[in-house]
């Protein structure tokens, strides 16, 4: 099958019989959703951006497994330019969508399981690696989007997870059968879990041997019986319900999405298990994932910073402040900010390395420090880009109140839409409601429901910060630093 | 008949209009030229006479190899070098 379009991406979502709940509800027609289509035109912005000559040297690869053309989001890196490549599309998807395009964790994990399982058969002679380039191929060939599961509840997170007081809390095999395995729990967190054909679960951390029974790998259909999703809510987002309010929503088009996924007694046959019990196994699959998602944030999250800082260029332009030294420092500084990530993201990728399974892998102290930087400086961004556009960008009259012919019963007679024209005028020659689009994307981006993506994610998503610091302690090389220090002072000890 | 590539890098850093830019070089090649030209999105597996690659910027990373082309192959990587081809290319 050639590649898809996003409308031929968005029509084959219909045919799956996923099992999405909202608002204490059962949503059947989940794809026409108005809170969950902006996600989906999200990730099929990843399938029209690949049918796009701009963009497709970046988008389009040929397969190391198959030799067809294929995805990027679905490829096994195959070189550090492969590893760069990813970063450039990321950031060129960010730059399109300002928002999550939920297809990382997918590439990201097919890259960590391929390279994992390749080891964990040459130790233990299974046929995972054979099973898991099965899957793979059908998911290049069909152009399948993939949601890579990682993240377990955890409950109590003093406690291992066998040692939890309700065993669900970290996904588990229940039972095993001669064809395959029953599994139940769920993961959380799951950025576009509801648009994806399929899942590709890990474990969510490194396991002990009691802990045998968590440390799984399989894929199954999005549709599988005892599967299904408990949609996350984003802030501001039953804007997305009101009439007329695109004004008000500032990404009308796109968006992100996080579910809970919960696996109920679902079984998965022997053919899509890729780990079953090799718990020292477990801690790899994570390392590796970890980095390579590491690696994605910075390319996602400095696109979207482009259209924030674009976006705080203009609300200065449009308040007639542009020319204001303090106004072009900050803007400096936020491009500093984005560029620095830009560059950790390239810089952990020019220094890859093959795996032993022949893929590429990311240099992991540079992904770490990527990720640090990314915990950070988003925060800062919507910062500066929060102190150059102006309270306006939370206090503004509705869409509708802009809108209204309402008059109201003052001497001057005037509409409610004509006394808001008035006084949030901005700019000579700047319409006032291009000043208000402006602004309502800020504050989507700053704190509305873009903020899930642009900021907590970047301090939540591929890891929590002290996640990547145990990383930096341990790819720090403190001990060859304090040779050197050593050498250069003449210390002989 | 001559046939001509157009081939994008894949934008990432794009600080100028790509797409538009390539149109307008495209007039302007064909305006010089004594001969009839085609235009068309690189294909792989395709020859072409000459090829206008549009970066984004100076990296100018487009992968041209799999490509066969004869004649040139004629880069902007920026607002200023995409004006001079429009003014200069043959």
């Amino acid at each position: 099958m050639a590649l898809m379009t996003g409308e031929q991406y968005i029509e084959s979502l219909r045919s799956l019989k996923t099992q999405v709940y909202m608002f204490g509800e059962k949503v059947e027609n989940w794809v026409d959703h108005p809170i969950i289509r902006p996600s989906i035109n999200c990730v099929a912005a990843t399938y029209d951006f690949a049918d796009n000559p701009e963009y497709s040297d970046l988008a389009v690869v040929t397969s190391n497994l198959t030799g067809n053309k294929i995805n990027r989001f679905t490829n096994l890196h195959q070189s550090t330019e492969d590893l760069k490549n990813k970063v450039k599309m990321q950031r060129a998807l960010g730059q399109i969508t300002a928002s999550c395009f939920q297809r990382c964790v997918g590439m990201d994990a097919f890259n960590a399981t391929f390279s994992t399982t390749y080891e964990i058969d040459k130790k233990y002679g299974t046929d995972y690696h054979e099973r898991f380039k099965k899957f793979l191929i059908d998911v290049q060939d069909n152009d399948l989007t993939v949601d890579g599961a990682m993240t377990d509840p955890k409950g109590n997170r003093g406690a291992s997870p066998s040692g939890q007081e309700d065993p669900d809390l970290f996904v588990r095999i229940v039972e095993e059968r001669e064809d395959g395995i029953i599994v139940s729990g769920a993961k959380v967190h799951q950025t576009g879990s509801i648009n994806s054909h399929s899942h590709l679960v890990m474990p969510t951390q490194a396991m002990a041997e009691a802990d045998s029974k968590y440390a799984v790998a399989f894929s199954c259909p999005s549709d599988a019986e005892g599967l299904f999703m408990i949609y996350g809510r984003q802030s501001c987002d039953t804007r997305k319900l009101e009439k007329d309010a695109d004004v008000d929503l500032g990404n009308k088009k796109y968006g992100g999405q996080e579910a809970l996924v919960v696996f109920d007694n679902v079984f998965i046959p022997n053919e899509n298990v890729y780990l079953k019990g090799e718990s020292e196994f477990a801690g790899m699959l994570v390392e590796r994932f970890a980095g390579y998602h590491r690696q994605s944030y910075g390319g996602c999250k400095v696109g979207v910073g482009d259209v924030v800082i674009g976006a705080a260029a203009l609300a200065a332009e449009y308040n007639g402040a542009q020319k204001a030294s303090h106004i072009k420092d900050k803007l400096i500084e936020m491009t500093h900010l984005n560029e620095t990530l830009y560059c950790c993201g390239i810089a952990c990728s020019a220094e890859g390395y093959a795996t032993e399974a022949g893929n590429y892998q990311i240099d992991l102290l540079l992904a770490n420090v990527c990720k640090q930087n990314v915990t950070r400086f988003p925060y800062e961004i919507v910062r500066l880009a929060e102190d150059i556009a102006g309270g306006l960008m939370v206090t503004m009259p509705s869409q509708a109140d802009f809108r209204s012919d309402l008059k109201i019963p003052t001497e001057s007679g005037k509409t409610i839409g004509e006394w808001c024209n008035k006084f949030f005028v901005g700019a000579p020659g700047v319409s006032v409601e291009n000043r208000m689009r402006v602004m309502r994307f800020l504050e989507n981006i700053c704190l509305g429901a873009a903020a899930v993506g642009y900021r907590t994610e970047s301090m939540h998503g591929a890891g929590s910060p002290q996640a990547q610091r145990i990383m930096i302690q341990r790819q720090g090389n403190i001990e060859g630093k304090k040779a050197f220090a050593k050498k250069v002072a003449g210390i002989v000890e | 008949m001559k046939n001509i590539g157009i081939k994008f890098c894949g934008g990432c850093r794009a600080a100028y209009d790509r797409r538009g830019a390539s149109e307008r070089i495209s007039k302007a090649m064909q305006d010089r030229s004594e001969d009839d030209l085609h235009f068309e999105w690189a294909q792989e597996g395709k020859t072409y006479d000459d090829m206008i690659v549009m970066c984004g910027c100076t990296n100018r990373c487009a992968n041209v190899k799999p490509y066969d082309v004869h004649g040139e192959l004629f880069y902007a990587w920026g607002e200023d070098s995409a004006k001079d081809l429009e003014q200069n290319i043959k």
